[in-house]
């Protein structure tokens, strides 16, 4: 690996001598203390002035030979000085010391590769997340303008960025996305909340990097940065009122310079939680909720985490072995026609009866990056395990379908096994132009189970491959396009069932309308190949203002419930019937970011709008399905699409004592069907809504770190905008508070974090939550305690 | 100043949300006025089903849904010949697990309609819960369904 580097690099540089002829270059790669590339840096070399990139590096070319000083600069760091004799080129690597000097957040960003800096991404870190910790990593991030949650109760979420959610949003994990049913309306995201050290909201289509299904947008978190160097480790308690959640998380990690491990463990358990009502209205029935708790709605978690690294001058790999085990309950009322009897008090709040979900999630993985002057190239290899069981006591409507021998109660079992290998060059050739290449393989497959069909067993393998370039045309300008190919092979397995055969027969059905409800999918093989592209421009014409533009055309594969499913899924309550000759659905894009920050302000405006031309979506067939239980048939089918929309924030900080912090965001999207020509709002669409939180910000005790005392409310807009077979949902105002005080214990800092979310108690519905359809509110009042200590 | 005008155009922002369209996303509203909830039937006597349907523009299709509420209790489900029964099972060998499903088009353009239905309950429909379900959809394809429990006894429960 090393030599070929070494060769192309000395082919391209007896290239660019050859061309610059007595003229030399300076290339160097800028780095941190944990040996992360560092942007942002100054550097004055003679009369030439730059600034390094997103990776950390500059290049100096055409310089005639002479002695040049150079100095490098930023802010924290001590400044970093030598001089040159320019006789040659030369090829630094230069590492900054911190200043010992301890100062407020610099956020520093770029720790990762990013090829197309024009999208509008938002940063948030680990110790925002603890002050926002909500039950799961997902509804943690929830304030971000853009980026809403599509909620399973209080147990695990979903992230939908810029109202769009299941397959068309991407999570990545430490480079390799993450994959589990994210089809499902009731299956959550599975990753320790305690864990992220950096979550990344990438709004916009990305799929030049991240492919097929990036079309919404990407949460990209880190949990690989080498820690710092020596033992550290911390300590998390936390406990939630409203649904008597107790949990922890403890850490411990240690770096010896060149090796280092890191490891976490946390635990959650929680019991049925509380909403603001004593009964919901289902299907015209009035179902009591007792005692004002949400029954079987409990569950625990545990998570566990190991990572070995190995850091050298210019590489370092890490291993990492992780899993997440969840189980929570459903509600009884949930599941086919409610049942007054299923839905009283058992005594017991904390237990978890049928019907229930466990899931299982294990990922091995490893990532390599190589750091050269002129090159980063990173390579990341992984297999994921997501086992995912709902168990549900066995009930049948076909006469001669009997209980099975062996876990009679196990509804559906899905074990889904995926391998990942993506890897990637940027390749920066002059201070104007780097070009970044990359390759990206999966293969996963799917095996079912249980006594109830709902997804049939598939294969899946993909390959892509990707080019991009960014041209810094001047200091205030500079362009990003890319272009990447995707080929994809789907296959699926037909499943037939007998025993609703039968039953069809048994209902004097005729022998066709049989066949059709029980092949519940059908052999299915297909190939998909597709193109995507970006433009996109980067204009800043002050130092405190920036334009980002960018236009381009992604795509999705569509997945294999909606090429082959048929049949009543529970999770959407609908008789669902695949299309296997599905294209796959490409969008093209226009979005803009205007942002303008100083020392204090921050302020960011960001419009967009996509245009489907084949968006696949549940269209109501107007037939009815004679499977019992069910409506009419839901047919997957294609129709053109347009959503748009903007989001807004403002951040000011440094202002006497206060933090001000208002994001909102608004869409609007609507889809046109074949035959009428009547447009039908998209499903799912989150409505307007702004998040305003006003902190005052202590004095600095002890010299040390300030106090923290917030007030926010967020405004919910009604959602009458829905389409057909999907509820409107009325506007909220809730209201939330947190106090945040840093303490230091002997050497070790500590923080109590004390948040209270809907402290009116309110009762209102979430738009897009899983239990939407159950009229089922959200949460009532919680108070959380979270104790953190870093030792 | 700069946060009164972001709220400003906030509130504006929030209130255009909420804008109708043309469309309609009313489903048909429906009334089961017999069987009561919880009636019972004998098997072999007619089931009287009356629902008033109404909707904010065209009525389009309407479905019956009767099926057993046998989920997880003990009872066999369906005609089951099974080589595995005793003699005391040997009566309940021909007792089913009744279901049916009767759908039918509303007449044209109508917005309110009465369905009403005389449906023959089996001879040897087994004894239990059953549900009741009625389905109607309006011409744009929202659906509403209403669902009731009665029961299916045997004369000598009288």
């Amino acid at each position: 690996m090393r030599t070929t580097i070494i060769i192309t690099l000395i082919i391209i540089t007896g290239i660019t001598e050859a061309i610059s002829a007595q003229n030399f270059h300076i290339a160097a790669l800028i780095t941190d203390e944990h040996n992360s590339p560092m942007p942002g840096c100054h550097v004055k070399a003679g009369e030439y002035h730059v600034v390094s990139d997103n990776n950390g590096r500059f290049i100096i070319n055409n310089i005639p030979a002479q002695s040049i000083d150079i100095t490098i600069s930023f802010i924290g760091y001590h400044q970093w000085d030598t001089t040159l004799i320019v006789d040659r080129n030369h090829h630094l690597r230069v590492e900054m010391i911190p200043d010992d000097i301890e100062l407020e957040e610099v956020s520093i960003r770029g720790h990762t590769l990013n090829s197309t800096p024009s999208l509008s991404r938002d940063m948030i870190n680990q110790e925002q997340i603890l002050r926002n910790l909500s039950g799961n990593l997902v509804r943690s991030l929830e304030r971000e303008a853009g980026f809403n949650t599509m909620d399973i109760g209080a147990a695990a979420s979903k992230p939908v960025i810029r109202g769009m959610g299941f397959n068309r949003v991407v999570v990545v994990h430490d480079g390799i996305k993450q994959e589990g049913q994210q089809w499902g309306a009731d299956h959550g995201l599975e990753i320790d909340p305690f864990l992220t050290e950096e979550a990344e909201i990438i709004k916009g289509a990305a799929s030049i990097e991240y492919g097929s299904e990036a079309i919404g947008g990407v949460l990209n978190l880190t949990s690989n940065r080498p820690p710092p160097l020596g033992a550290e480790g911390s300590i998390t308690l936390t406990g939630s009122s409203v649904n008597d959640a107790i949990g922890g998380s403890l850490a411990f990690n240690k770096n010896s310079g060149s090796l280092f491990f890191k490891t976490r463990a946390s635990a959650m358990d929680f019991a049925d939680y509380r909403i603001p009502t004593e009964s919901i209205t289902y299907l015209s029935r009035e179902i009591p909720i007792e005692k004002k708790r949400l029954k079987n709605s409990a569950g625990n978690e545990q998570n566990l985490y190991l990572q070995g690294g190995i850091i050298e001058s210019n590489w370092r790999s890490s291993l990492t072995a992780s899993g997440v085990w969840q189980k929570a309950g459903f509600f009884p009322g949930a599941h086919g026609v409610p049942d007054i009897s299923r839905v009283t008090h058992d005594g017991d709040h904390r237990n978890i009866e049928k019907p229930y979900q466990n899931v299982e999630h294990l990922r091995l993985a490893s990532n390599t990056v190589v750091q050269t002057p002129h090159s980063i190239i990173t390579t990341d290899i992984g297999y994921q395990q997501n086992h995912r069981q709902e168990w549900a006591e066995f009930h049948t409507h076909f006469a001669n379908q009997q209980k099975p021998e062996k876990d009679p109660d196990l509804e559906l079992d899905f074990k889904l096994q995926t391998w990942s290998f993506n890897s990637k060059w940027n390749f920066r050739l002059t201070s104007q132009h780097s070009f970044t290449g990359g390759v990206q393989l999966q293969y996963q497959k799917n095996e079912s189970q249980g006594y109830g069909f709902l997804l049939p067993d598939f294969s899946r393998s993909t390959q892509g491959a990707y080019l991009s370039h960014n041209f810094e045309i001047s200091r205030k300008l500079s362009i990003n396009s890319g272009v990447r190919y995707d080929n994809a092979k789907v296959d699926i397995e037909g499943f037939f069932d007998p025993h609703l055969y039968q039953y069809m027969i048994n209902s004097n059905k005729e022998s066709e309308e049989a066949l059709f409800y029980a092949q519940r999918a059908s052999d299915t093989n297909r190939d998909f190949g597709n193109f995507s592209y970006l433009a996109g421009l980067e204009y800043k014409p002050t130092n405190n203002l920036t334009f980002l533009i960018n236009t381009g055309k992604s795509f999705r594969v569509p997945t294999p419930n909606e090429l082959g499913s048929n049949g009543i899924h529970h999770g959407s309550f609908r008789h669902e019937s695949g299309n296997k000759d599905l294209s796959a659905e490409t969008g093209y894009y226009l979005d803009a970011n205007a942002v303008y920050t100083n020392n204090q302000r921050h302020i960011a405006v960001s419009p967009y709008i996509y245009n489907f031309n084949n968006y696949i979506f549940l269209e109501p067939s107007g037939s009815w399905s004679h499977l019992p239980h069910s409506g009419q048939i839901y047919n997957y089918t294609e129709a053109k699409a347009v959503m748009y929309g903007v989001e807004a924030s403002y951040t000011e900080e440094g202002i006497d004592n206060w933090r001000v912090e208002v994001k909102g965001e608004w869409l609007y999207s609507y889809q046109k069907g074949d035959e009428s020509s009547v447009s039908w709002p998209l499903p799912f669409t989150p409505p307007a809504n702004i998040f305003t939180e006003v902190t005052y910000l202590t004095d600095n005790l002890n010299g040390k770190r300030s106090a923290e005392v917030s007030l926010n409310f967020k405004m919910v807009a009604d959602q009458n905008r829905v389409t057909r077979n999907e509820m409107t949902t009325k506007g909220y105002n809730i209201a939330g508070a947190s106090i945040m005080i840093p303490l230091t214990i002997g050497e070790n800092s500590a923080e109590i974090y004390l948040q209270g979310n809907n402290l009116l108690n309110k009762r209102f519905y979430n738009h897009i939550s899983f239990y939407r359809r159950l009229n089922i509110p959200e949460p009532g009042r919680n108070i959380q305690l979270t104790l953190n200590y870093n030792f | 100043m700069k946060i009164k005008n972001i709220f400003l155009i906030a509130t504006l922002l929030i209130y255009m949300a909420c804008s109708d369209d043309n469309v309609d996303t009313e489903p048909p509203e429906i009334e089961i006025v017999k069987p009561i909830e919880y009636d019972s039937v004998i098997k072999g006597d007619t089931l009287f089903v009356e629902a008033n349907v109404w909707d904010n523009e065209y009525l389009n299709s309407w479905k019956i849904d009767i099926h057993d509420n046998f989920d997880g209790h003990t009872h066999k489900n369906g005609s089951l010949k099974n080589s595995d029964q005793n003699i005391d099972e040997a009566e309940n060998d021909e007792l089913i697990a009744w279901n049916l499903i009767l759908e039918d088009s509303f007449p044209k353009d109508k917005s309110k309609y009465q369905i009403k239905k005389q449906i023959k309950v089996p001879e040897n429909a087994e004894e239990g819960e059953y549900h009741l379900g009625v389905f109607a959809s309006d011409k744009w394809g929202n659906v509403n369904q209403v669902f009731i429990s009665f029961y299916i006894i045997s004369k000598s429960d009288d």
